[in-house]
């Protein structure tokens, strides 16, 4: 019996203190505003992708470009189409996700007016094609309408990563760039860098 | 009380000799080409200590039967839990020093680490995303220099291939200094890994002296022709010149080694104490196909190998070998100091202490053993259009062991069109 009290709890205490590594616990969940920050592991998160997009949108709607083109155009807003924003970077970035936030904001100001991209527009066009077979005359919209883009929007996401052992310093750069349609000019450029500094834990429980 | 405690730890314990029994019936179902069966065998796997690499062989299998975007997810998910396991755990260390290496998470060999980037790439290339599949060739990079900044290149090998598919990456971007830093760290890596200048693959040959030469890399150039015998290349056209395109072809042929235990318990004359050593070695299982002949539009090109992960596995083995002999070591000294306490008070019952270690104790076999055993390719130059392309594989002691059409292969000018096979035989 005096074996059992003094020898036999430290083993198992060793003993259990491995095998409660692979216990799991039930997860915990906490509803929060989006718009606070929140880094878990150091990656491009959404906090990134609405700075960027607050930055890009302050940027081209305060730059001259714009005023430019409405005094040129008598007042007429500018149309946008997006084209390429490629992710040039070392993490998985939604990149439609974050032009969508930026293009919402920009059709909201009532300033600028976006058609519809290349790959958005091909199931419109099925669409028209079929109105014009099986839609009323009254109702039918009629193929050769569309409106024309003044500027296509294009933008790359690169990062420069320097990395050791377990810390790491990120810097991103996002780019986006309006080319005008007829003259290839580019009329504006927006630029936005975020530097962060991230250090993993070396230890886990 | 005890007794009921100590059959409850060898239960726990044993819970990892069932990923072996498991992984048997999923080996079975794939040497039959029978994916879909396997990944029902794989199921039970999941969760616990062994649940990166249940995600691995997930993925793995989901590429064998084409489906590619489950297998981006399960990739993914195996990726950011290896990132999340590279921290020591306190607990996982404590009861592998105590009881058994199979207690700590299976983080991965450096040289799995890198063939899921290798594979994940290639599954965003056969979804039509070369962006995305950019992304894991920069995380490729990005790991060798996060863990080994002084030389960027895996100190065991296992990084040549990797560097090479970087470079294949690159260059169906069009990003070709790129491409060259790439094909020229992949050279490096064969070489470290002892692959004479002659055994480097031709196709690796033949792009160091292209892009040198676009380059205007000239002494580099000079070197590769000497050391390659090469003098004529097709040149790199730049500015979407290439009238042609390019069709990678990949065939990922048989599995990767097994790892099995060896275990050895002896008992003492003198104190009647039991002293184990429980260590995995590797089993490797030679497939049955030697090389794969490509047929296209009249023209054919035999794969050659450009990874043996058998033999990544083997260096990798050996390199963690001294590790595991002192951590083994270590668990014979704890199990000792605890036996002998016990002998103190009990005479003779510190011999059921170190049994019971003794049993508890098995060695960690778990490897990502869905990988194939070798990685092919193979290179060719086509005209834009469709085209159905058959690959023959061939036996290693020759005959067509089997044969396979892929239908309306799209060939774009200028780009690369990435297929791939992996065909189990034994």
């Amino acid at each position: 019996m005096r074996f059992q009290r003094r020898y036999f709890p430290s083993i198992m205490a060793l003993a259990a203190l491995g095998l409660l590594a692979g216990c799991s616990t039930t997860p915990t969940v906490q509803r929060i505003s989006p718009d606070q920050v929140t880094d878990v592991s150091g990656y491009w998160n959404d906090t990134d992708a609405r700075l960027t997009a607050e930055e890009m949108i302050s940027q081209m709607l305060g730059d001259p470009w714009l005023g430019n083109f409405e005094s040129a155009h008598g007042s007429r807003q500018p149309t946008v189409i997006v084209g390429d924003i490629r992710n040039i970077s070392s993490e998985h970035i939604n990149v439609p996700t974050f032009i969508d936030n930026i293009q919402r904001e920009l059709i909201n100001s009532g300033k600028v007016q976006f058609v519809a991209s290349s790959n958005q527009r091909g199931e419109v066009r099925g669409e028209r094609q079929d109105q014009d077979l099986n839609a009323s005359e009254a109702t039918r919209n009629p193929m050769g309408q569309e409106t024309g883009a003044n500027f296509m929007m294009q933008g790359t996401i690169s990062t420069i990563i320097d990395a050791a052992g377990d810390k790491a310093v990120k810097y991103y750069q996002v780019d986006l760039r309006l080319i005008n349609m007829r003259t290839n000019v580019i009329a504006w450029v927006g630029q936005k860098k975020i530097k962060k500094v991230v250090e993993r834990g070396g230890f886990r429980f | 009380m005890y007794r009921g405690a100590c059959i409850g730890l060898l239960l726990l314990a044993g819970g990892c000799a069932t990923y072996r029994g498991s992984m048997q019936d999923v080996d079975m179902a794939l040497a039959a080409n029978r994916p879909d069966a396997a990944l029902k065998a794989l199921q039970p796997l999941s969760g616990g200590h062994s649940e990166a690499l249940y995600l691995l062989n997930r993925g793995m299998i989901l590429r064998m039967q084409g489906d590619y975007a489950d297998s981006v997810a399960a990739f993914e998910g195996a990726k950011h839990l290896m990132e999340y396991l590279e921290a020591t755990s306190l607990t996982e260390t404590a009861g592998a020093l105590t009881l058994s290496e199979n207690l700590r998470s299976y983080e991965g060999a450096l040289y799995e680490r890198l063939l899921l980037h290798v594979y994940q790439s290639l599954n965003y290339l056969q979804l039509g995303k070369p962006d995305a599949a950019l992304v894991e060739v920069q995380q490729i990079d990005l790991l060798l220099r996060r863990l080994y900044p002084q030389t960027d290149a895996a100190p065991h090998g296992g990084d040549a291939f990797a560097r090479y598919f970087s470079g294949l990456v690159y260059e169906d971007l069009g990003q070709w200094s790129d491409a060259m830093i790439a094909y020229r760290q992949a050279y490096q890596a064969y070489h470290a890994e002892g692959v004479p200048d002659d055994a480097i693959p031709p196709d690796l040959q033949l792009s160091l002296c292209r892009f040198a030469d676009y380059l205007g890399l000239t002494q580099e150039l000079a070197d590769y022709k000497r050391r390659f015998g090469i003098d004529s290349w097709p040149p790199v056209m730049a500015d979407g010149g290439d009238p042609d395109g390019q069709l990678v072809f990949i065939f990922n042929n048989g599995l990767a080694p097994n790892k099995i235990p060896i275990q050895s318990v002896v008992q003492s004359p003198v104190n009647f104490h039991f002293y184990t050593i429980a260590l995995p070695s590797l089993k490797r299982r030679v497939p049955a196909v030697g090389d794969a002949v490509v047929q296209v539009s009249g023209q054919d090109a035999t794969t050659q190998r450009v990874e043996s992960i058998a033999a990544d596995a083997a260096r990798a083995l050996a390199a963690a070998m001294p590790k595991l002999i002192a951590d083994e070591v270590a668990r014979n000294v704890i199990r000792e100091v605890a036996a002998n306490q016990v002998d103190k008070k009990h005479q003779g019952m510190g011999a059921f202490v170190s049994l019971f270690g003794a049993l508890v104790d098995q060695p960690d076999t778990r490897i990502w053993n869905t990988l194939p055993d070798d990685i092919q390719l193979a290179r060719l130059r086509l005209p834009p259009g469709t085209y159905n392309v058959t690959v023959q594989l061939m036996g290693r002691y020759g005959g067509v062991v089997t044969t396979r059409v892929f239908n309306n292969v799209v060939i774009q000018a200028g780009r690369m069109t990435f297929t791939s096979w992996h065909w189990v035989s034994f």
